[in-house]
């Protein structure tokens, strides 16, 4: 197994320091965890945040110079070009939800499989790897998963809720090396602002608020015997529908 | 942009009222534009019934104001139920808006119905109308539902729910017949996966996670929520934030089938075969997380018997919680502790076991629809938040809800 993971280069959501992406540092207990060879690959000069992401365990880095040609492609065809493993081919890219610091859209993962015209699934908690089909576990809302095949190799977004934060060791941080990669013009990182996106501080904004289901108080039972109390509470939970009589 | 040029004989003439003796006033300009609400004397005149309007929460049964400022989320109220009985159609759209709904269990859900709100915003706002893409196998209900949405043409499309790949075609193909000027997804774990998919595919702009979305803008965080991204040209692919836009709630619009024309549908479906997703399945509630759980049982302060408690809540394939008296005691881990200080629940049951429901703990309860309490005190603050109370021990519900269901699965 050859693992890709794409490393941004983060800032903290409260603080507004450089940081590791908490979702990254998840992809790459994923990728440790899967075994095999593992770079991290990010598309730009290599700041101290790369040297973070070595603490977690993963030690070849490689920032690549994107030069004249754009991000996506840049690294599309670094990954094409078997370089990231001597001439062997890359089997698997493994990202973040989204990063955090840049315009934060989780698109950049989508733009990357359509260029190398490779599937690609995310919230993924948990990968098998098997002869040229990797099988995966996705995470929905309230504890659903959902298994899925996916063909050749592919683009994956872990999820949050992903079991593998490795442990930050400041030797591993000292240990890896951080390679540079194509040309470093450094050129600077894309405008998000244009004709008609503008950029100003974030204001937050209250959520609708929605209306409860029962304001005050529902049906209430005083003193009843355990067992009217008892066949009270299972049928009303039936009638939620959250307990399954057949079983 | 074209900016409209101030006519200042017209803003002059707005602004004048009779004074006394004949004589003419003008009226402070801050104030002209409420020139009927304005009195003589060139006082303000305050509508209190409108005021108040405007502050209240819509949906509740008891009258609740929002005064801090967030007034508005009862602008979009709900128009009185009467009017809900024509359907309004539009025959010639001048643009079209088109909405790719999650519909969980074949139905909208609550963002489906937020998406289709602000969809028709836009609508209304350009003269056009709105389209919804849904799976060709859905039964009339349904359709019943997008019209309530405010759903004008409704098309069904062979999205395939095993293959992401094969719907991303659909949806493509249905972009390229109908070219509507936006897309709008809910920002879900499916959603937000499709609209990224889409927008790689059709090569239009996208713009996620919007929190603000009206004719003139939309709004969303960036840098790690520290900016946000303005775009005043509302970009060809949207997916909104949960609980940003009023769902739609006026006159049901018209929800006519159109098809696909055939020679629009490039034949082979182009792409996929790549994905194959198996159906979703529920996940274990003893491993599984809390703050994901769908039904948690808690145990507090008056629950003493904590075998009795473990065997109810693998009985009701419930997750187990607790209040902090009972994770400070080390009788839970804590792990299990709901509550401002421990994990905020996404629940959609809970049952909660001689927990009084103090402020920190009901925090955690979030947007927890369905409470149930077994409470000694009547006067506790989590009866009052439970859909059922049973005023009574604990210690003696455990036993006979155990019996109950273990009798049930003998059935
Ligand atoms: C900064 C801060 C953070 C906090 N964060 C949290 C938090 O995250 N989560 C949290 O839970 N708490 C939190 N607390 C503590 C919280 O204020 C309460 O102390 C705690 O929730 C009370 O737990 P309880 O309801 O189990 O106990 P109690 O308040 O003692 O309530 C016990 C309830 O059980 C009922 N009862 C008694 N005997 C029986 C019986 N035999 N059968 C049935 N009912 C019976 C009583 O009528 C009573 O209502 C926090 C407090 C602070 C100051």
């Amino acid at each position: 197994m050859r693992t890709i993971i794409l490393l941004s280069a983060g800032y903290d959501t409260v603080s507004g320091r450089p940081a590791p992406v908490a979702g990254e540092i998840g992809a790459i207990g994923m990728a440790l965890a899967l075994g095999g060879e593992v770079l991290g690959v990010h598309v730009g000069p290599a700041g101290p945040t790369m040297r973070e992401y070595a603490g977690y365990g993963l030690e070849r880095i490689v920032a690549l110079g994107a030069g004249q040609a754009g991000v996506v492609e840049a690294l599309a065809a670094y990954i094409r070009s078997g370089a990231a493993f001597d001439g062997a081919p890359v089997d698997l890219v493994l990202t973040g939800r989204r990063g955090s610091g840049g315009e934060d859209s989780g698109l950049f993962p989508y733009a990357l499989a359509h260029a190398l015209d490779w599937p690609i699934m995310r919230d993924i908690v948990a990968i098998q790897a098997t002869q040229g089909v990797v099988e995966v576990e996705q995470a929905l809302p309230r504890g659903v998963r959902r298994r899925a095949h996916v063909k050749g190799p592919c683009v994956l977004g872990v999820h949050e809720m992903a079991p593998f934060t490795p442990a930050f060791s400041f030797a591993a941080m000292r240990r890896g090396e951080v390679l540079t990669y194509g040309e470093t013009a450094d050129s600077p990182p894309a405008d998000m602002a244009g004709a008609d996106m503008q950029i100003r501080p974030y204001r937050a904004r209250p959520r609708l608020i929605q209306a409860q289901a029962s304001g005050t108080g529902g049906q209430v039972m005083i003193d009843p015997t355990p067992q009217a109390a008892a066949q009270a509470i299972r049928d009303h939970l039936v009638m939620l529908g959250v307990l399954q009589t057949g079983r | 942009m074209t900016r409209l040029r101030p006519d200042p004989r017209a803003l002059r003439l707005r602004r004048m009222t009779a004074g006394q003796a004949g004589r003419v006033r003008l009226v402070p300009a801050a104030l002209a534009d409420r020139a009927g609400q304005v009195s003589p004397s060139g006082r303000l005149r305050r509508d209190p019934r409108a005021e108040r309007q405007r502050l209240l929460v819509p949906g509740l049964a008891r009258a609740r104001l929002v005064r801090d400022g967030r007034a508005g989320t009862g602008g979009n109220a709900t128009p009185v139920q009467e009017a809900r009985s024509q359907v309004t159609r539009i025959d010639d759209p001048q643009c079209l808006v088109m909405v790719v709904p999650d519909l969980p269990d074949g139905r909208p859900g609550r963002l489906d119905r937020q998406v289709m709100g602000a969809a028709r915003l836009l609508a209304d706002a350009w003269k056009g109308a709105v389209v919804l893409c849904c799976p060709a196998s859905l039964d009339s209900a349904a359709y019943t539902d997008f019209a309530q949405a405010g759903a004008d043409r409704v098309v069904p499309l062979p999205l395939d729910p095993t293959d992401p790949e094969r719907s991303v075609a659909a949806i493509g193909d249905a972009v390229a017949r109908f070219t509507p000027r936006t897309v709008l997804f809910g920002e879900s774990t499916d959603g937000g996966d499709m609209a990224r998919r889409v927008a790689v595919a059709t090569g239009r702009s996208f713009m996620g996670d919007v929190e603000v979305l009206n004719p003139r803008n939309a709004i969303r965080p960036a840098m790690a929520r520290r900016s946000e991204q303005v775009a005043s040209t509302l970009p060809g692919i949207m997916a909104l934030s949960p609980d940003r836009v009023a769902p739609y709630g006026g006159n049901a619009h018209e929800a006519r089938v159109t098809g696909m024309d055939g020679d629009d549908r490039q034949s082979p479906v182009h792409g996929g075969g790549r994905i194959r997703v198996a159906p979703p399945q529920p996940g274990d509630p003893a491993t599984m997380a809390l703050a994901e759980a769908p039904f948690v049982v808690s145990a507090g302060n008056g629950v003493t018997d904590f075998d009795m408690f473990r065997q109810m809540v693998s009985a009701l394939h419930a997750s187990p919680g607790g209040s902090r008296m009972v994770c400070d005691a080390g009788l839970l881990p804590r792990e299990m502790q709901v509550g401002a200080s421990g994990t905020v629940l996404d629940a959609i049951c809970y049952v909660a076991m001689g927990i009084s429901g103090t402020p920190q703990h009901l925090q955690g309860l979030g947007r927890v629809e369905h409470v149930v309490a077994v409470n000694t005190d009547l006067h506790a603050a989590m009866v009052e938040r439970a859909g059922l109370s049973i005023i009574a021990d604990a210690q003696l519900v455990m036993p006979a809800l155990l019996e109950v269901l273990r009798n049930g699965t003998e059935e």
